[in-house]
């Protein structure tokens, strides 16, 4: 019974299921949106990123573009684990000791997206690009809490809230305005609900933060 | 077991909150929600991101993570609107033989302002259709089901679904729209030459179809035996046709349950089924006489249809009967 549960728990939901195939043909509009909200999302952090992340960004972009073009097919398995293997270790030796820090965890996440991209196949690779353009908005967060910044970044979750729109439509009735538009008018209706939770929800202190060793003194009575 | 029996509770338990309708609007009563898979990987993403909140205690990271998660509860309501006040009723296509598709057409309409967007339809066991309903007010989406049995075939519950707009929230409904198409039996080719032999016995003679001579052509039409379709037409391009050929039968053919001993029941219903099409277009007088009714030998496509609904529902037993009289007129 717990082997039935856990075989229906982890079966997929039957999305566009033939030939026990799943198929996600992603409209042209959708995966314009998807790069969109990745450049978008990436242009703060540039400054921030060695040049040869960004030119590897660039050219995954590019890629993504001519598969979905049909000129190139997806990167077989092997590409895939070289390409992942040699970024691996040009971050180890760019960031060498600092490689625990903020600036390559943001580096190493939007490689990440980059190189998702492709391998864009099934509809749950795209969701997790546009999930993980919602972090980036969050990493950017870290560095600067300007209110230029914010307002930025508000576009950029328009964007990537287009996105995710785009690729529930069906591909002859995407219109990028009616798509913002209703992207737009969710988001603003959700303002108040954002406002409530923001001011009702506790203040939690940092979960696992470092504590300083030499902070507190030891008392006591020496025998 | 245990499977079977919940399938049985949902199916009474569906059928008790959604009674079968010709049309159906759907609303509050009739719409199911819950958030998919990828709403559950929208959810869990909205943890990490709060997690990096908490950590690095940012209050634009909160109010980020409050932001979505408010789209989050709004897209529950913006994917039940996507279905809420549709209207939706179907047709189904005309009689069919058994094992073809057949065809249901549903019409979904909306009345007012709402559009509706990428609602995916389909039925157990055809193709998954998207309908759109964005500029024009009424959209007509055709699907196939295949019918496997003789009688009244109906397509079980539509299923009508929408994950949009962000697609992290799933709204559907199965509902049924109390369709009934009529199945033939599958046509089997059969000797109609030995048919016809059965029944000199009688007067007149007539020129029917049979093997021994060439008679003309005709178009070609499902169950013709492949050996007499005329291929150096084919060849050419013109499209199929059956080689005829004439024998001297009796004016009045009486299709009889004797004819074909040593047979199950579909098997003969369906070579009887073969003799109707072939003696229906050969423009023949001819009756049936099944075990529990007898229609009198006429032609013409009344004659014809009574002849076939009579072939479709033979030992169907009294469910089919009550259908038959309130059923949708085919």
């Amino acid at each position: 019974m717990i082997r039935q549960f856990l075989t229906w728990f982890s079966r997929r939901p039957s999305t566009d299921v033939h030939a026990g195939v799943e198929i996600f043909r992603m409209p042209r509009t959708a995966l314009i949106w998807i790069l969109l909200s990745l450049v978008l999302v990436t242009i703060p952090h540039i400054l921030r990123m060695p040049l040869w992340l960004t030119a590897l960004c660039i050219f995954c972009i590019g890629i993504s573009v001519l598969i979905f073009k049909g000129r190139v097919s997806y990167p077989g398995s092997k590409i895939k684990t070289t390409i992942v293997f040699l970024v691996l270790v040009a971050i180890i030796v760019q960031y060498g000791r600092e490689i625990f820090s903020t600036d390559a965890i943001v580096g190493v996440l939007i490689v990440g997206i980059a190189l998702k991209l492709l391998e864009m196949k099934k509809k749950r690779d795209v969701l997790l690009v546009i999930y993980l353009c919602y972090f980036s908005v969050l990493a950017e967060f870290i560095y600067s809490q300007s209110i230029p910044i914010a307002l930025y970044m508000c576009v950029c979750v328009l964007v990537i809230t287009s996105a995710l729109m785009s690729i529930t439509q069906t591909e002859e009735f995407q219109r990028p305005m009616r798509t913002l538009k209703l992207s737009g008018q969710i988001l603003l209706q959700s303002i108040p609900l954002m406002a409530l939770l923001f001011l009702l929800f506790p203040r939690i202190g940092p979960l696992w933060s470092v504590p300083f060793q030499s902070a507190s003194g030891i008392t006591g009575l020496s025998d | 077991m245990l499977g079977s029996r919940w399938k049985k509770y949902h199916h009474n338990w569906v059928k008790r909150r959604i009674p079968p309708a010709r049309h159906i609007i759907l609303n509050h009563r009739n719409i199911f929600i819950i958030p998919n898979q990828q709403g559950l990987g929208f959810l869990a993403i909205l943890a990490l991101m709060f997690i990096g909140a908490v950590n690095y205690e940012i209050s634009l990271a909160f109010a980020l993570v409050f932001w979505l998660l408010g789209v989050f509860i709004l897209t529950i309501l913006y994917t039940f609107r996507n279905l809420s006040g549709l209207h939706i009723s179907a047709v189904a296509g005309g009689a069919i033989f058994a094992g073809e598709h057949a065809e249901i057409t549903v019409i979904l309409s909306r009345y007012g302002k709402r559009i509706y967007e990428a609602i995916q339809l389909n039925y157990p066991g055809s193709r998954k259709v998207t309908a759109n309903l964005i500029d024009n007010t009424e959209e007509r989406s055709s699907l196939f089901v295949v019918a496997e049995n003789r009688g009244w075939f109906s397509p079980g519950r539509l299923r009508i679904a929408t994950i949009f707009p962000f697609g992290i929230c799933r709204a559907w409904s199965f509902i049924d729209l109390d369709l009934r198409c009529l199945v033939y039996p599958k046509p089997e080719s059969c000797d109609l030459d030995w048919l016809t032999s059965q029944q000199q016995d009688s007067g007149h003679t007539n020129i029917t179809r049979g093997t021994d001579d060439f008679h003309g052509l005709r178009d070609y039409q499902r169950g013709d035996s492949l050996r007499h379709v005329a291929w150096k037409i084919a060849a050419r391009g013109r499209g199929m046709y059956t080689k005829e050929y004439s024998a001297n039968v009796d004016d009045k053919i009486w299709l009889k349950w004797d004819m074909f001993p040593d047979m199950h029941v579909e098997q003969r219903l369906s070579r009887l089924c073969y003799c109707v099409l072939q003696l229906d277009a050969g423009g023949l007088d001819y009756g049936l006489e099944l075990p529990d009714q007898k229609i009198e030998p006429a032609k013409g496509s009344e004659h014809y249809l009574q002849v076939m609904k009579s072939l479709a529902l033979y030992n169907l037993g009294e469910d089919h009967e009550k259908v038959m009289v309130t059923g949708v007129n085919q």
